[in-house]
C-alpha cells in the first residue's frame, strides 16, 4: 500500500470516527470551551491512552472467552425448529387455539400482546413516552442552555431554515408522502388482521413526516403539527389507552362481563379493544418519532 | 467433531446471535467512542431478538396469522407466538433507550466538544467543567 493510499484510508477512518469535529486532547477541549477553567495541571491523556490499549487487549480476550462459552451453551440448547422444545408449551397452545374466540384478532401475535398481555404493552408505551419526555428535557433549546456558538453552528449547518431547492427531491417526496401516509394508516388499521400494528404503522407515519420536514423545512410541518399539538396527542393517546386498559383489566380480573363487542373475526371493525389501541399507539409513536428527529436536529418542534 | 459442527449448523441462527452479541459487548465496554458504544449496545439488542425469534420457530409451520376462520386454529399449523410478541416489546424499549442515550451524548458533546471517553476523563481530571 503506498503512502497516499494509506493516508486516504486513514482519512476515511477518521471521518467514520468523527475525528474532525471532536477534540482530541484536553487542551483542545479547553480551547473550544467558551468559559475557560481557573486552574490547569499536567497533561495525563497518555496515561489514559496506555490504559486503553491494555484494556482493549484484555477486552478482546474476554470477548473471545465469552463467545466460546456462549457457543457451548448454544450447542446444548434445545434444537432450532423442534416442535417438542420446552418453549412450545401449553401457554402458546392456549394463545393459538382460543386466541380468536377470546380476542377476535386474526393476527394472533397482535391479539396476544394487546389483550392477554396488554398491561405489558402499556408499560412499553409508557417507556416510549418517558424517553420522549427525557429527550425533550435534555435537548430542547431555550435561552438558558443555548450559547451563541450553538446558534452559529445551527445556522452554518443551514438547519434553521433548511429548504431544499432540488426539484427531483421535492417531486419524489411529493409522490412518496401520500403513499407513506396511506401505508402507515393501513398498517395501523389492519394490525389485527395482517402483520403490523400500532408501533410499525406509527413509525411509517413518523418517517413520512420526517421526509416532509427534511425537504420542505420544519416551518411547513409546524403549520399542521406544532409543539402544542404534539403534547396534546402524546398525552391524550396514552390516557385513552390507559382508560381502555383499566376497564379491560378491572372487568377481566373480577370475572365481570366486559361488554366489549368482538365482532366477526376477519372484518375490519372487529377484535374489540385491539383496533382502537393500535390506532392510539400508532399516533403516539408517529409523534414520538418525529419529535426525536426534530429535537436532535434543531432542538425544537 | 462433525457431530458438534452439525449441531452448530442446526443452531446457526443462535450462533450468529452469539457472534453479534460478542461484537456488541466488545464495542460497548472497550471502545472509547461513545457513539460506537451505543452502536454496540444496539447490536447486542439485535442479537437477543434474533435468539428469541429463533427460539420460537418451529420447522414447517407458518406465521401466527389466521386466514381460515371456519375451524378452530390448530397448534400444529402455527409457530410459537410468544417470543415474537416479546421481541415486539423489546424493540420499542431499545428504541427509547437508544434515543435517551444519544440525547445524553449530545449533552456531553456540548460540554466537552468530544465523544471520546478518554479525552473526557483526562479533561475532567484537569478541572475542566
Amino acid at each position: 500500500m503506498n503512502p497516499s493510499n494509506r493516508n486516504r484510508v486513514k482519512a476515511f477512518f477518521d471521518w467514520v470516527d468523527g475525528e474532525e469535529w471532536c477534540a482530541k486532547t484536553p487542551d483542545e477541549v479547553v480551547a473550544r470551551q467558551e468559559k475557560k477553567p481557573a486552574h490547569r495541571s499536567s497533561n495525563d491523556l497518555d496515561a489514559y491512552r496506555r490504559f486503553r490499549r491494555l484494556n482493549q487487549a484484555v477486552g478482546a480476550l474476554f470477548c473471545i472467552t465469552l463467545a466460546v462459552v456462549l457457543t457451548m451453551v448454544v450447542v446444548n440448547l434445545p434444537l432450532f425448529g423442534d416442535p417438542s422444545n420446552p418453549t412450545n408449551n401449553e401457554v402458546a397452545a392456549r394463545y393459538i387455539e382460543r386466541g380468536i374466540a377470546e380476542t377476535g384478532s386474526a393476527n394472533l401475535v397482535g391479539g396476544m400482546i394487546l389483550s392477554y398481555r396488554v398491561f405489558d404493552t402499556f408499560g412499553e408505551s409508557s417507556v416510549l413516552f418517558l424517553a420522549a419526555t427525557c429527550v425533550t428535557i435534555l435537548l430542547r433549546r431555550d435561552r438558558k442552555n443555548t450559547t451563541s456558538r450553538d446558534l452559529r453552528e445551527l445556522h452554518s449547518d443551514g438547519l434553521a431554515d433548511r429548504k431544499d431547492k432540488d426539484i427531483v427531491l421535492r417531486t419524489a417526496v411529493l409522490l412518496l408522502l401520500p403513499v407513506s401516509v396511506m401505508v402507515g394508516f393501513y398498517v395501523m388499521l389492519f394490525g389485527h388482521l395482517s402483520p403490523g400494528g400500532g408501533f410499525s404503522g406509527g413509525s411509517i407515519l413518523g418517517g413520512g413526516m420526517i421526509l416532509y420536514s427534511r425537504t420542505f423545512g420544519s416551518d411547513s410541518v409546524r403549520k399542521f403539527f406544532n409543539e402544542h399539538l404534539y403534547h396534546l396527542v402524546k398525552v391524550v393517546c396514552l390516557m385513552c389507552y390507559g382508560l381502555i386498559l383499566i376497564y379491560y383489566v378491572f372487568t377481566g380480573s373480577n370475572g365481570l362481563d366486559n361488554h366489549i363487542w368482538l365482532g366477526i373475526p376477519g372484518n375490519i371493525i372487529s377484535s374489540g379493544i385491539i383496533m382502537p389501541i393500535n390506532v392510539l399507539v400508532g399516533f403516539e409513536v408517529a409523534c414520538t418519532i418525529y419529535a426525536f428527529y426534530a429535537l436532535f436536529s434543531e432542538g425544537e418542534m | 467433531m462433525s457431530d458438534f459442527l452439525s449441531t452448530l449448523w442446526t443452531q446457526r441462527y443462535m450462533f450468529t446471535a452469539v457472534i453479534l452479541f460478542c461484537i456488541g459487548a466488545f464495542s460497548l465496554v472497550f471502545n472509547p467512542n461513545l457513539i460506537k458504544k451505543l452502536i454496540g449496545f444496539d447490536l447486542m439488542d439485535g442479537a437477543i431478538y434474533m435468539m428469541l425469534t429463533s427460539a420460537g420457530y418451529i420447522e414447517g409451520r407458518i406465521a401466527p396469522i389466521v386466514t381460515d376462520f371456519s375451524a378452530t386454529p390448530s397448534v400444529e399449523t402455527y409457530i410459537n407466538p410468544i417470543p415474537t410478541g416479546l421481541v415486539l416489546t423489546g424493540i420499542v424499549v431499545s428504541v427509547s433507550v437508544t434515543a435517551f442515550a444519544l440525547a445524553l451524548v449530545v449533552r456531553i458533546y456540548k460540554k466537552y466538544h468530544t465523544v471520546y471517553l478518554d479525552v473526557i476523563m483526562a479533561s475532567m481530571k484537569k478541572g475542566v467543567d
